[in-house]
């Protein structure tokens, strides 16, 4: 141990290599405990909002509840109007209290809005006295508006309930496609972490493996030189680790303000669990020494020799085609399994994806290392092929990380579009400002009580031809005010957005009953929707019991009629356009933040990887730098050299890697649960981007190690 | 004298290429032996084969009557800082160290404690007229300088054999004088006996015996 500290405290580079070892393992660790706590942030999330649906199978109670989405400024409101038999009413952490009939609860962030908010806008929807705010242990998140209305018994039509605590659902509520992106964004960004962490652990291997073999010559066993680079690798992970785990705790305020599904999170969210990040840490530092160790493992196992070439095996072809064929078993566990084991399953086959990559990774760089030297056009074609031949393994560990984040890339650009695809927008079928009402008792109160002019249609099926078409009954002149396309001819008539074929009938299905339409009655043809439409005239039975209200609105009323729609119809959802798309914005959103948090750390990782590879390199090589230095080579010859090694093998890879990336992302989307038929990749010019930006990241590997060789002389003892 | 290291019947191959073939040889207590022989005869291969850093593919080494072909890796290791001391053409010392930390080392891989392992060095750092210079590092050394604090390593645990595979060979003709010299009169002082691979026939002729080396095989022995 004391002869390792002297080797240390002699060794300024591998001072400076231990203190890069110890940031590539906090910011690793740091990275990894993140990414493992997003699963547990997001059930946590759901667990906090768990008192807003029933418990399964819990059979009724003395409490009503009736939820509701509404939307002001963009924000979902979450509202729920509660009725109850009973005084005693458990509650969930969080609720103060069960309201009662005119009392309201408002979370902290719609409390605020509504005191800024002019009433009629706002407040007006909940109607009553605020008696209390909803604590965090109620909300999603932080800014998160809820509201919860107390109503007299009878008031309100919903679900009944024993109590309003409930419970989370088993296993996470929010599974799905969800789990799956968390469970590939960790694959696909711890492997460049491990890259990173193992380029630091072996910054200085040359260098490391000259002084293996002198302390072997004295006389050092195996196990000492095992134990000595251990202890000198140890000394930079050791503190890296324990800083990054204690950095989680600061840093979950961070990812804590990362928006995702319409809110931030509480930093609590993101706060590792002691002792996963105990392992965590562990974990990282076994792995930088484990992979100092393997890297030094011919100097410590033979017996002391000057450290010879590290030529690529075949045995790495093996590697990958086991790591390949991974790949295939999780898309065949895919499918046997069913989707209980499909996040396992996709996880564990794009890791396989991965790792055949880093396996055949070196045998593509002595590939191209060969052809270029057959070239032999001058002395950078020789240095350059030289280099690329006989140390493959060391010259691709620039570009294990930028071939991740290209494969990640690929993946994220294959897959995103076609998921963008199935985020459901309004499909335009109402007028911009049109707000609907489903589900509405009593027109006329509404009309009454909301004071605005609503136009009164009843939702019913009209068949034709053996075939159903969703269509309402509604006085054309009025309908047109909120649908779009109408346009109304003189007299009573049926207006299709498409030919409907042969004998018409009208069913209610809240009822059953039907009506045959004359055939006399006139069918118009109209565009822009999807609805048919039905004058009252030709089905007077079903008119006579509208059971839908909608609102013609414009910007400057929107609020306000809401408002009032909201006032009147306390337990019955509002809908528009604007709050369906902005469901969809959230969600695409979401997404594409997902996907560029995800690519930016792919890229900062594989430009961390490659510039510590590109400037390891230069120091474990200062000797035979100033040696070509002295014998005349001039620097920029040499840096051009550099520039090569780097992004030849990039060149190659990069391609092999987008490839990879584009078949995965194919593979993942049919895998992806609720994307049976749309989920088809869509061909995409950037596609190119994550190789343009693989060049990119190499190329800032390239500056550092072009940065690092400016400092070696001719005399050798700068660079050694 | 009996010898302290026999060889019987040595054989090693790299792959096709027989290095040793069927060595016969003794190295006596205290005795300076050359071996010399042109360019790929060998010379090399049989002083890391008799000093236990690679295996013998046939025959045997025997170290004070005692068989070390089948000790493992870590006892041949042992061996390298108990009863052997090696200097090689390169020093291959360890760059981090000082001088003598590096001299020391031996010992402080043994279990020495720091202080009385460095205080050792330190004699044999003066014994090779490098008094003064045990603070420094190799690259602050010349040549012939670091080449000595090699040899100091080799000594300092006081080993039965010491092996030098052309210590001479980087360095200038009067350096090289010194450090046969220093290595000489050091191994003498120490009671060691010394293998010396050389092509030079002066470094040679520093020798109690010499032996001459072509394809393997040990062609010709002189007493000198």
């Amino acid at each position: 141990m004391r002869l390792t500290f002297a080797v240390l405290r002699g060794d300024r580079r591998g001072r400076v290599a231990a203190a890069l070892g110890a940031v590539a393992t906090a910011g690793g660790v740091l990275l990894v405990l993140w990414l493992l706590t997003v699963p547990g942030a997001l059930d946590a999330r759901e667990s906090r909002a768990a008192w807003r649906s029933a418990v399964r199978g819990e059979g009724g109670g003395p409490v009503t509840v009736a939820t509701t989405r509404d939307e002001f400024g963009g924000r979902s409101v979450e509202r729920f109007d509660v009725t109850s038999s009973s005084e005693d009413v458990p509650v969930a952490a969080g609720i103060p209290r069960r309201p009662r009939p005119g009392e309201v609860l408002l979370s902290p962030a719609l409390a605020d809005l509504v005191r800024n908010v002019p009433a009629e806008r706002l407040g007006r929807r909940f109607p009553g006295e605020v008696v209390g705010e909803l604590g965090g242990p109620a909300l999603r998140f932080p800014d998160e508006l809820v509201a919860i209305v107390g109503h007299p018994v009878g008031a309100v039509q919903g679900t009944a309930r024993r109590d309003l605590v409930g419970a989370p659902a088993p296993g996470g509520v929010d599974g799905g496609t969800r789990s799956l992106l968390t469970g590939v964004g960790l694959v696909v960004l711890v492997v460049p972490c491990l890259v990173l962490v193992a380029s630091a652990g072996r910054l200085t291997e040359a260098r490391r493996a000259r002084r293996l073999a002198a302390l072997r010559v004295a006389g050092a066993t195996p196990g000492q030189a095992l134990r000595s680079v251990a202890v000198e690798t140890a000394v930079g992970a050791l503190p890296g680790s324990v800083l990054g785990a204690l950095l989680a705790v600061p840093a979950s305020r961070v990812a804590a303000a990362v928006p995702w599904g319409g809110g931030t999170w509480f930093p609590a969210d993101f706060v590792p669990d002691p002792v996963v990040a105990g392992v965590v840490a562990a974990l990282a530092a076994v792995l930088l020494v484990g992979a100092a160790v393997l890297g030094h493992r011919r100097e410590l196992s033979r017996p002391p020799a000057p450290p010879a070439d590290r030529r690529a095996t075949a045995r790495r072809l093996v590697f990958a085609l086991a790591a390949a064929g991974v790949f295939g078993a999780a898309v065949v566990a895919t499918d046997v399994l069913g989707p209980r084991y499909q996040v396992v399953a996709v996880s564990a086959g794009v890791g396989g994806v991965v790792l055949a990559l880093v396996f055949v990774g070196p045998l593509v760089t002595g590939l191209v290392g060969r052809v270029v030297l057959r070239t032999r056009r001058g002395p950078l074609t020789l240095l350059v092929g030289r280099r690329l031949a006989t140390r493959p393994v060391a010259s691709f560990r620039a570009s294990a990380g930028v071939l991740v984040a290209v494969f990640t890339g690929a993946l994220a650009l294959t897959a995103v579009p076609a998921l963008e695809e199935q985020v459901r927008f309004d499909d335009g079928t109402w007028r911009p400002g049109a707000v609907l009402a489903h589900g509405v008792e009593r027109v006329d109160v509404v009309r009454e009580s909301a004071g605005v002019a609503v136009v009164p249609m009843t939702t019913v099926l009209v068949r034709s031809g053996g075939r159903s078409h969703t269509a309402v009954v509604g006085r054309c002149a009025e309908v047109a005010t909120v649908l779009s396309g109408l346009v109304c001819a003189s007299g009573p008539a049926v207006y299709a957005p498409y030919p409907l074929d042969g004998a018409l009938q009208v069913a209610d299905r809240r009822d059953r009953s039907t009506v045959d339409l004359a055939p006399d009655v006139p069918v118009r043809a109209y565009g822009g929707s999807s609805l048919v439409v039905v004058d009252p005239e030709v089905a007077p039975s079903p008119a006579a019991r509208p059971d839908t209200v909608a609102v013609a609105t414009t910007p400057e009323n929107r609020d306000v009629l809401r408002t009032s729609l909201a006032r009147a119809l306390p337990g019955v959802a509002l809908t528009d356009r604007g709050a369906t798309d902005s469901i969809g914005s959230t969600l695409l959103g979401d997404v594409r933040r997902a996907v560029l948090i995800g690519l930016v750390i792919a890229a900062l990782l594989g430009a961390a990887g490659a510039s510590v590879s590109a400037v390891g390199s230069v120091l474990d090589r200062g000797r035979t730098f100033a040696a070509l230095v002295a014998t005349g080579t001039p620097t920029r010859l040499l840096r051009r050299a550099l520039w090569a090694e780097v992004l030849l093998p990039v060149g190659a890879v990069t391609l092999a890697a987008c490839g990879a990336g584009v078949a995965v992302g194919v593979g993942l989307l049919s895998a992806t649960p609720g994307l049976p038929a749309g989920g088809h990749p869509l061909p995409t010019p950037w596609l190119a981007a994550p190789v343009v930006a693989g060049f990119a990241v190499a190329l800032v590997g390239a500056a550092a190690g072009g940065s690092a060789l400016r400092r070696v002389d001719s005399t050798g003892h700068h660079g050694e | 004298m009996s010898p302290i290291l026999t060889a019987r019947g040595l054989v090693k191959r790299y792959g096709e290429v027989r290095a040793l073939d069927g060595v016969d040889l003794d190295v006596r207590r205290g005795e300076v032996l050359a071996v010399i022989g042109p360019s790929g005869s060998g010379k090399s291969s049989l002083l890391r084969v008799l000093s236990g850093v690679l295996p013998a593919d046939g025959g045997e080494v025997l170290l004070a009557g005692r068989s070390i072909g089948r000790l493992g890796e870590a006892e041949r290791s042992v061996l390298r800082r108990t009863e052997f001391g090696l200097v090689f053409q390169s020093g291959m010392l360890v760059a981090e160290l000082t001088a003598e930390e590096n001299a020391a080392l031996p010992l402080l891989l043994g279990g020495t404690r720091w202080g009385e392992a460095l205080r050792v060095a330190r004699e044999w750092l003066g014994v090779l007229g490098l008094a003064g210079l045990e603070a420094r590092r190799p690259d602050a050394l010349s040549g012939g300088q670091a080449q000595r604090v090699a040899i100091a390593r080799a000594l300092v645990h006081r080993p039965g054999v010491i092996f030098a595979d052309e210590p001479t060979a980087a360095l200038d003709s009067r350096t090289g004088h010194d450090v046969v010299t220093a290595l000489v009169g050091a191994a003498r002082a120490a009671d060691a006996a010394v293998v010396l691979v050389t092509h030079d026939h002066a470094v040679a002729r520093r020798a109690h015996r010499v032996v001459e080396f072509r394809d393997g095989r040990v062609v010709a022995g002189v007493r000198v």
